[in-house]
């Protein structure tokens, strides 16, 4: 059982769940004109509840998929764990160092495993002041930018 | 005939410069968006959504509309050419497509799918013409407890037809709904589930968690992939033969009609017209053993009624302002986004943009099977770019997106968390699509809810008293019981795929 993701996604859920309905208890289920804005969510938060636990069960007696499952297949898992790290340093960076510096290192680490490091470099430098040009000048959409303006 | 002159109106519009190059621009995305396997058109809409920031409403309704019916078309040309459905309504494409590219005969299926598909759409948007002003008209005497049963009837569809189990599609609408309280309760300004988080106050933002579950996830999915890597079949012929335009012919009508119906209930999606089309064809041939070796009503049935049904689906979001699948969902996004609100209003207060919408689509259907016919071997080859080389630009304009909904970093972690959630829950086969409806409609059916029960004095049996909100219910539960029952006899069968 320690090995089923759904009995863990269930729990998580059930965690989930058991803070909305203590949250909901907080809120006012009705106020002198109708229903507070805690009714929905009291209702909606038990049903969630129930919901989980009913997955629970599911998930033991259905067929199993295990935690492991969950995780990439290996070619795939350095892959994967290179876009999450580009879109959480993109995420840090990109008010202080500006968007074409944050997209590059962002593209960069995507294309790193695909292509050689002088020829991705460059390309994902491009493709980031192309974006930056064309959301910026032609589109009108404001992005995060250096003291430079780039 | 109403619908004539303001129609008329629309064509104007629509074929004004700017308005006709972002139709095209549109069904040219949602082509490569169809024929890109992994990228489904609510990804594709979801990522351009900011894009339109700048635009005005009547060009980027008509693009982003153009991506959702161009992906139908697209999503044919890798069923076909290597047995790999583009977007999740071309899969029955592929039982009978394929073999007809392995006979020889791609260039037919090809060009059966482009013309049923031309076909389907026109007549769907004829249906929109017709059908939609006095649809909104009859809307508009609809009151809350009349919206708020619609709304259940929308959410049991969706729980009731997709995922694997009701179960995992109950916990999905249920997050999903969940989620949409997040933030300023509307009707008393009390804070929700906020945590004392400033950025939770103005609740979560609809583009940035469709850019996680459906963009971010997606990536991640697909990097899991194998690439094709085989020789693309020769296209050939591009018509059918003589003996093959009758039965052709029949099952383009068949598919038109059947799509364009599903297409109207709410919580439906495209995969069912296609599959439902499917079926019908092969009880209907007279060799039904010729199914999945190369039947042509096979192709032209379901890729008439997928591209039918997305006419039929705008229908419930023109008239009464409800979405009834994760792209039109996100389209809904989009509406709100540029001012407008979805409803039967739209067609009394938006007259010219909704009739500029539905010309586009008349033009933009003409525009595809331009594309389709004589350039399919092109499309083909796209079908054969690794997708490996497109996922730094998903990621790069998903990032970019989620920053320009609010102009804040939150939105791209939210992002982030999204997209892990969104590819645990396609490892546990937890359906996505209610989560998108549901949140989008959640503040809909709390206020709709909320002041029914205000109105009938606290007590839920007032819907009783409301003939329509009544009747709604009965089907509601009848729909749910009828999930739950099949759930339980497992007949779940192939409706049971996560869409879109």
């Amino acid at each position: 059982m320690i090995k089923n993701a759904g009995v863990w996604a269930g729990a998580i859920l059930l965690a989930y769940s058991a803070l909305l309905f203590q949250q909901s208890l907080l809120l006012d289920y009705y106020n002198p004109y109708g229903p507070g804005p805690g009714f929905l969510p009291l209702w909606l938060s038990a049903l969630l509840l129930i919901v989980a636990l009913l997955y629970i069960l599911d998930s033991i007696k259905a067929e199993v998929v295990k935690l492991v499952d969950l995780l990439p297949h290996d070619d795939a898992r350095v892959d994967i764990a290179l876009m999450l790290t580009g879109l959480c340093l993109f995420a840090l960076l990109v008010e202080s160092i500006g968007f074409v510096l944050a997209g590059t290192q962002l593209i960069f680490l995507m294309t790193l495993r695909k292509f050689k490091w002088y020829y991705a470099l460059p390309t994902a430098a491009s493709i980031a002041v192309v974006l930056l040009v064309v959301f910026q000048k032609l589109l009108g959409v404001s992005l995060p930018v250096n003291d430079f303006g780039w | 005939m109403d619908s004539i002159v303001p129609l008329l109106d629309g064509f104007g519009t629509a074929m004004m410069g700017w308005n006709l190059f972002y139709c095209l621009l549109g069904v040219t995305i949602g082509m490569l968006v169809g024929i890109l396997p992994g990228l489904g058109p609510t990804t594709g809409i979801a990522l351009l959504l900011p894009i339109t920031f700048s635009m005005e409403a009547i060009p980027a309704i008509i693009m982003l509309s153009g991506i959702y019916y161009g992906a139908m078309y697209g999503g044919t040309v890798t069923s076909v050419l290597i047995n790999t459905p583009g977007e999740a309504a071309s899969v029955t494409t592929c039982f009978d497509g394929y073999p007809m590219a392995r006979q020889g005969r791609a260039g037919t299926a090809l060009g059966v799918a482009g013309i049923g598909s031309f076909i389907g759409g026109t007549v769907s948007m004829f249906g929109i013409v017709f059908i939609g002003p006095p649809l909104a008209k009859m809307a508009l005497s609809f009151g809350p407890p009349e919206f708020f049963a619609l709304m259940v009837v929308g959410l049991v569809m969706v729980v009731g037809l997709m995922g694997k189990s009701m179960l995992r599609g109950m916990i999905s609408m249920l997050i999903g709904l969940s989620l949409s309280l997040v933030g300023m309760d509307p009707l008393t300004g009390n804070l929700r589930f906020t945590f004392g988080v400033p950025n939770l106050v103005e609740g979560l933002d609809f583009v940035v968690i469709s850019m996680g579950l459906f963009g971010i996830s997606e990536v991640m999915l697909g990097m899991e992939q194998t690439v094709f890597s085989g020789k693309l079949p020769k296209v050939g012929k591009l018509l059918p033969n003589r003996d093959e335009w009758a039965p052709t012919m029949k099952a383009i009508a068949r598919g038109s009609g059947l799509g364009f119906l599903i297409g109207l209930i709410p919580g439906s999606n495209s995969v069912i017209p296609a599959i439902l089309s499917y079926s019908i064809e092969k009880k209907l041939a007279k060799d039904p053993s010729r199914f999945g070796k190369g039947a042509i009503e096979g192709v032209a049935g379901p890729e008439t009624a997928n591209n039918s049904y997305c006419g039929g689906a705008l229908i419930p979001l023109f008239t009464i302002g409800i979405p009834s699948s994760p792209t039109i969902a996100v389209l809904f996004g989009a509406f709100i986004m540029h001012g407008l609100t979805p409803g039967p209003m739209l067609f009394e207060n938006n007259a010219n943009f909704v009739w500029a919408v539905i010309a586009s689509m008349f033009i933009g259907n003409v525009m595809l099977l331009i594309m389709n016919l004589p350039m399919a071997s092109l499309w083909g080859k796209v079908a054969t770019i690794p997708s490996t080389l497109m996922y730094p630009g998903i990621a790069i304009i998903s990032v970019v997106g989620a920053y320009c909904t609010g102009g804040r970093v939150w939105d791209i972690w939210v992002m982030i968390i999204f997209g892990v959630i969104g590819y645990i829950m396609k490892k546990i086969d937890i359906p996505m699509a209610p989560i998108v409806l549901t949140f989008v409609l959640g503040k809909m059916i709390e206020n709709s809810l909320v002041q029914s029960l205000i109105y009938f004095y606290g007590s839920l049996w007032g819907f009783l008293d409301r003939p329509i909100a009544c009747t709604l219910l009965v089907l509601a539960l009848l729909i749910f019981a009828g999930s739950a029952i099949a759930g339980i006899k497992n007949k779940r069968g192939m409706l049971a795929n996560d869409v879109e």
